[in-house]
């Protein structure tokens, strides 16, 4: 074992494009149903690209009182109510733990940015000229951290990470590092992204990288590692994952659904927007060099699979240069495919779905892979799910705009396990 | 924002709903002359509270009100910045 403290996943919640609850995104995810639809929202007719993933989520139907949501812009709603999903779902009682031996760890690539619009809407177009009172508590990317943290109370380490595409990833790795240095016991991590706002959407308009609609079915516009795809589609919800020390999950009798047993971060340094399979290498080199595990050991890898043709042909090339010949053994799927990309909440979005495949022994699919890439020519699982005898080792990988590439690292049961 | 005057009474029927439907206060704690410190509105509560009055009549508060100490005092600041704006 090369680190004495492990860190195991006793559960999560969420919010997302495929359900507001664990079972029915496994249920859609194995059943490889997209929440890929037309976006609903305001200045629908100005957009060129109106394919979303929206989460189907309303604060009042999940908040008891006005208040408790009034002040949180919807990406700290939807972090706030995943956590607390999470904490259910762990059977973690929140009085019990020892509060400054608990932290939250929070991704989000662009934060508030609904409150922002909003906010320049106000000035801007109905030249009002004062904004409401919790504009700037709303707005702020450690929002959605401070209201989790003032939610339980909790006094350990509030932080907040912004890599972009990789924020929530690199959240789970930081806390995952803290808990295994001994910093905590304890820590709620994940992350969140509402970024479906006209002036967000239109600047991902711009960058060229949104995905056509399907005229067919719009349902299947996101098509990773196949041919014919044309780019990602935005998707917006929350995830957080409880992590614990092992001893402590055990000493509580906690469900353990998966040991951390890597992470890497490695920065794509060449260019800001376009990846590079040196870049991709590195994190996944870096995690596969935390865990001391022999890489043929990973059978499955929940990609980045953004669906543009840059990334999935590159982090094809990247997993051959670190697999070799077991790149041809193991399986890579785009669950973006189905929930579309939730930017800082997609490293622990698809990090459930990975640990959800682990319980069930099944791999999720990447649907809408139509006309095979011979650039991407791995098991990408096309389609439907393929049951594996048994799920023992995983992998997902998130990388970014900027750089910041993230892979972790999950191991389903708490045995030794053979470097 | 209305364009005629508004009255006190007005005002203080203004305060009254925004007290009462936004805040949660029960109507009978609501005299003109109750400390403001008594009505279990904290420091940001009452920035919204005030907020609402300068979006309704289209005023600017001074950054420092800590002159206020009852509802009647929030009536007649609030009335008089509405006549000053005229």
């Amino acid at each position: 074992m090369k680190h004495q403290r492990r860190v195991v996943v006793t559960g999560f919640g969420l919010v997302s494009p495929l359900g507001n609850t664990v079972d029915e995104l496994a249920t859609n995810i194995f059943a490889g149903k997209s929440g890929i639809k037309q976006f609903v929202g305001p200045y629908l007719d100005k957009l060129n690209c109106k394919v979303a993933a929206q989460a189907d989520f309303d604060p009042g139907h999940y908040f008891e009182k006005k208040s408790d949501y009034s002040i949180l812009d919807r990406v700290g709603q939807m972090a706030l109510h995943a956590s607390k999903e999470a904490v259910k779902h762990a059977d973690l009682d929140m009085d019990k733990v020892v509060k400054d031996r608990t932290g939250v760890y929070v991704g989000t690539g662009m934060g508030g940015i609904h409150s922002v619009e909003d906010g320049y809407q106000t000035l801007f177009v109905e030249g009002e000229n004062r904004l409401k009172p919790y504009t700037v508590l709303m707005c702020m990317y450690n929002s959605p951290a401070a209201a989790i943290a003032t939610h339980f109370s909790i006094s350990g380490p509030n932080l907040t990470f912004s890599t972009a595409c990789s924020s929530s990833a690199v959240s789970i790795g930081q806390a995952m590092k803290d808990i295994r240095y001994g910093e905590i016991d304890v820590a709620l991590a994940g992350g969140t992204d509402a970024i479906l706002a006209y002036a967000s959407i239109k600047s991902w308009e711009a960058i060229r990288t949104l995905a056509e609609e399907d005229k067919e079915d719009i349902s299947k516009s996101c098509k990773p590692f196949s041919a014919n795809r044309t780019g990602l589609v935005i998707g917006e919800g929350a995830a957080t994952m409880i992590l614990e020390e092992l001893s402590h999950a055990q000493a509580r009798g906690a469900h353990i659904y998966a040991e951390i047993i890597g992470y890497g971060a490695a920065n794509d340094f060449k260019h800001i927007a376009v990846p590079s399979v040196e870049g991709q290498a590195a994190a996944m080199q870096k995690a596969l060099d935390d865990s001391g595990l022999n890489p043929q050991l990973i059978q499955y890898i929940n990609a980045h699979g953004t669906g543009t043709k840059f990334n999935d042909e590159t982090e094809t090339n990247a997993i051959k240069q670190i697999f070799g010949e077991h790149a041809y053994q193991l399986a890579v799927s785009s669950t973006k495919s189905m929930h579309g990309h939730l930017m800082g909440a997609a490293g622990v979005l698809e990090s459930i779905i990975t640990l959800l495949g682990m319980q069930r022994n099944e791999l999720p699919p990447t649907i809408n892979l139509e006309q095979p890439d011979p650039k991407c020519d791995l098991n990408n699982v096309p389609n439907q799910s393929q049951k594996i005898d048994n799920l023992e080792y995983a992998m997902s990988n998130s990388f970014a705009f900027g750089g910041t590439g993230a892979t972790l690292i999950f191991k389903k049961s708490v045995g030794k396990h053979t470097a | 924002m209305s364009n005629k005057i508004a009255t006190k009474d007005e005002i203080k029927s203004f305060l009254t709903d925004i007290f009462t439907k936004e805040k949660n206060i029960s109507i009978d704690k609501l005299s003109p002359d109750r400390p403001l410190k008594e009505l279990d509105i904290d420091s940001f509560g009452f920035l919204e509270v005030i907020f609402s009055i300068e979006h309704q009549y289209n005023i600017s508060f001074p950054k420092n009100y800590e002159h206020l100490v009852t509802i009647q005092d929030v009536i007649d600041v609030t009335h008089d910045l509405v006549l000053s704006k005229q």
